[in-house]
């Protein structure tokens, strides 16, 4: 008897061993994956993450920035770039939110993607250097663009008329604006001149429009501050209920219009495939590190 | 027992722990995994501040501002026609091109058509913007065109098929055509400020003001040829035909009975009468007669009188000078000045092949081998198998030449197989190595300042029209600084600048190859 339960305890332990052995050889199928330029995954993505995409790009390949920036194609709108995903002309992308027409075109092809926040942006407001305004409420905000307040007078500036710049629909910075400020159909009709299709064109049309001090327009932080710093010589951010946008104030929430950026693939991309081994990486400790070092406010 | 109950209890002790020490699994994760050893490597700043973002604007028109001081051409996107239709996708190509400031300005969007550069004339450097008529963009009709200044101040709408057709003392002259038969009804000239100055209807032909007198062809006539003066009269009795003035207010014009001869800016004749008259080159107009060509500097001095029948060909200069014509025979003959054949130190004559900046070769059909030699007749590479030769850079000693023949001896789906496929080569003749080898047939030209760079285009598929790549060699250091790009294009605006395409973006460099702006659509 007592041979049969110590004979039993080895057998237990023999088992339990074995069983952790071969737990440990299946973790060692995490084997290193080396990327190349070859197998490296089409990235795309929101023209505010291209210094991360470039920065991933450059640090995975070991190869400089500007060699990295040509594999990479972070161009058209925020919806041109999910809908490229699903069509598989990228393998993988760093973009802010998905607009509405680009969750339809998922379903519509019967594709299920997989995203992961990576990083948080804000949506701020621009006005020219000239207008005396330096903050907005969010009330006068959605009444601006409610068509409620036409006058800057109204908000404590000149008697100037407000002319408020909107965004296409498939851009991400509207998409972005829906979704923090959800006037819905209360969101006044903007004339084709100040529809603007691009980042840079709405940047310009502030600060170079002919009467600048009456305009209004927004975009996001990270665009505005690290990749066209110098429309700040003509142009200013505005404080929303007091709070100045700032790396901080952003990753704190103290700032109201605070959203996510993702990387995003698509979900039945293979576990040994590039982009999925490339997007674990970005949201490891080593991906966010890097996207620190970007000046990225960081999930 | 108890003591064989313990040591086992120890081993699990020690077993278990370990086994269950295995990192949690993350979710999903049973694939490789990536990891940088060690901290993130130094990979520098995003360079924000060069980059410029354009955006498309296909009907956005080109408006003129004194301010803008150089432009320059960029490359931008425009949708791919499949032969049925435009696709979704875009592509950086040549027929999608843009205007922007060495600073980052976008002054014109790019457009579906080109934007040609041209400093031929020297006092108007000028860019001529030609969109693709919307309705016939597919077949690439060319619409209505925009002419504007190199620095941009003005601008001058032109109707299809209008262009410049000279631009000096202090006039731009334009060929008028009519939109819908493209034929020219007239010539219209404006000051280099834009400004109209005159019209001069039913010219059909026109060269550029110099000296004074504009040569042009007017009317039905079989003499139909003349000058007008700066104010759009017509100065001169009418000839078969009569050339602009050089730069030494020497013309050439020949009249309906066949008589050739120059004139000065008095419109004098100054010369014998010949058969026929020409300006050759830059260098040189050629006078021929009975049995015999005179050749004259471009000042109107005679060099030399060549017994010659047909027409000669002028090469060289000064103590390397070379004429050519063909003999009775019909062989094309190469005469020292003296009358002495040229022949090479082989005692080889060239064969038939355009001489190079001065380069000769003769063809040993047997040995299929090509010996290149100068002006003196010193053989300088003896090349296998050469095609064609299509530069020569003396001072680099480099020979930069095709390859192989068109010869094929079998077709497989329809495609050509060569039995010696061409190919391009860059080859060092002094240390007698090849350089660099590409597959396909290749040009090149020169680009930036003192020919330091030449542009190299080399397509693979030249039979079937297949993609073009474009290299940039630095003749000082013998070396690729630019490979396998879309688009290289150089131009003298300014200080020069280089802009390098590839399928992502089109970036602009300045002449010394520093990175000016990278140009991206959004």
């Amino acid at each position: 008897m007592k041979r049969i339960i110590c004979f039993a305890l080895v057998c237990i332990m023999t088992v339990c061993a074995f069983s952790a052995c071969t737990q440990k050889t299946a973790d060692n199928i995490g084997e290193s994956f080396v990327f190349t330029e070859e197998n490296y995954p089409k990235m795309g993505g929101s023209l505010a993450n291209l210094p991360l995409g470039e920065a991933i790009t450059a640090t995975v390949l070991d190869i400089d920035r500007e060699k990295a920036s040509s594999m990479i194609k972070f161009e058209g709108s925020t919806t041109d770039n999910y809908v490229a995903l699903v069509d598989g002309t990228f393998d993988i992308l760093l973009a802010y939110e998905m607009s509405e027409e680009a969750i339809a075109y998922c379903k519509e092809k019967g594709v299920e993607l997989e995203m992961t926040a990576i990083g948080a942006d804000a949506l701020v407001f621009i006005a020219s250097l000239e207008n005396e305004v330096a903050s907005l409420s969010q009330e006068q905000i959605e009444k601006i663009y409610m068509g409620e307040i036409e006058n800057w007078s109204e908000v404590g500036g000149d008697d100037h008329p407000i002319i408020p710049y909107q965004r296409n629909k498939d851009s991400g910075s509207q998409t972005l604006f829906d979704k923090l400020i959800p006037l819905g159909d209360k969101l006044m009709d903007a004339p084709e001149e100040t529809r603007i299709g691009s980042m840079i064109g709405l940047l310009e049309a502030v600060a170079d429009y002919d009467n600048s001090a009456d305009a209004l327009g927004y975009t996001v932080y990270y665009y505005l501050s690290n990749m066209e710093g110098e429309k700040l010589n003509r142009s200013k951010i505005l404080a929303v209920d007091g709070i100045d946008p700032s790396n901080e104030s952003i990753a704190s929430g103290e700032y109201p219009y605070v959203n996510d950026f993702y990387v995003v693939i698509r979900a039945d991309a293979a576990d040994d495939s590039p982009e999925r081994v490339l997007y674990n990486w970005i949201i490891s400790e080593q991906g966010k590190e890097l996207a620190r070092n970007e000046n990225y406010v960081v999930k | 027992m108890k003591k064989r109950l313990i040591l086992i209890l120890t081993a699990g002790l020690l077993v278990l722990p370990s086994s269950c020490t295995r990192p949690a699994p993350v979710p999903g994760n049973d694939g490789p995994v990536f990891r940088i050893e060690g901290e993130l490597p130094d990979i520098g700043e995003y360079s924000g501040k060069e980059t410029v973002k354009y955006h498309d604007k296909a009907s956005e028109d080109f408006v003129p501002d004194e301010s803008y001081g150089v432009l320059v051409p960029f490359f931008g996107r425009s949708k791919q026609f499949d032969g049925e239709s435009f696709g979704a996708d875009t592509k950086i190509t040549y027929s999608s091109q843009g205007l922007c400031t060495p600073d980052g300005q976008i002054v014109l969007p790019p457009i579906n058509g080109y934007v040609n550069y041209n400093d031929y004339y020297e006092e108007f450097p000028y860019y001529q913007i030609t969109p693709y008529t919307d309705e016939m963009a597919e077949m690439m009709m060319q619409g209505d065109s925009v002419i504007l200044p190199a620095d941009g101040s003005f601008k001058l709408d032109l109707s299809a098929g209008s262009w410049i057709c000279g631009a000096g003392d202090g006039i731009i002259s334009v060929l008028e055509s009519d939109p819908k038969t493209y034929q020219f009804r007239g010539l219209v000239c404006y000051d280099y400020n834009g400004n109209k100055l005159f019209e001069v209807p039913g010219v059909w032909s026109a060269g550029g003001f110099s000296h004074g007198y504009c040569n042009v062809n007017i009317g039905e006539d079989e003499q139909n040829a003349c000058y007008i003066d700066k104010s759009g009269k017509i100065v001169s009795k009418k000839y078969q035909n009569c050339s602009y003035f050089n730069e030494h207010g020497i013309a050439y014009v020949s009249e309906y009975n066949g008589k050739a001869y120059l004139i000065d800016s008095d419109l004098n004749r100054i010369s014998d009468i010949y058969d026929t008259i020409y300006f050759y080159s830059d260098d040189y107009i050629t006078a021929r007669g009975i049995g015999f060509s005179d050749v004259f500097s471009t000042d109107g001095k005679l060099i030399a009188s060549i017994p010659a029948s047909g027409f000669v060909n002028v090469y060289g200069s000064g103590d390397d000078i070379l004429y050519s014509y063909y003999d009775e025979n019909g062989v094309e003959v190469y005469k020292k000045p003296d009358g002495t054949p040229f022949v090479n130190e082989k005692g080889q004559s060239p064969e038939i092949y355009t001489p190079v900046q001065g380069y000769y070769m003769h063809n040993d059909e047997e040995k299929n081998v090509q010996s290149l030699f100068d002006a003196k007749g010193k053989i300088i590479a003896e090349l296998q198998r050469c095609q064609s030769v299509i530069s020569v850079l003396d001072e680099e000693k480099l020979i930069i030449y095709t390859r192989g023949s068109y010869d094929f001896d079998d077709f497989v789906d329809g495609r050509p197989i060569y039995t010696d496929p061409i190919k391009t080569i860059i080859y060092d003749f002094e240390n007698k190595k090849e350089v660099a080898v590409f597959d396909g047939q290749g040009g090149v030209y020169p680009a930036g300042h003192d020919e330091r760079y030449y542009i190299l285009s080399v397509y693979e598929d030249y039979d079937f029209g297949g993609a073009t790549k474009y290299y940039l060699f630095d003749t000082k250091t013998q070396s690729f600084v630019l490979s396998d790009c879309l688009i290289i294009e150089y131009y003298d605006a300014g200080d020069g600048f280089f802009a390098v395409a590839t399928d992502s973006f089109c970036t602009l460099y300045d002449a010394e190859l520093k990175k000016v702006l990278r140009l991206i659509n959004e």
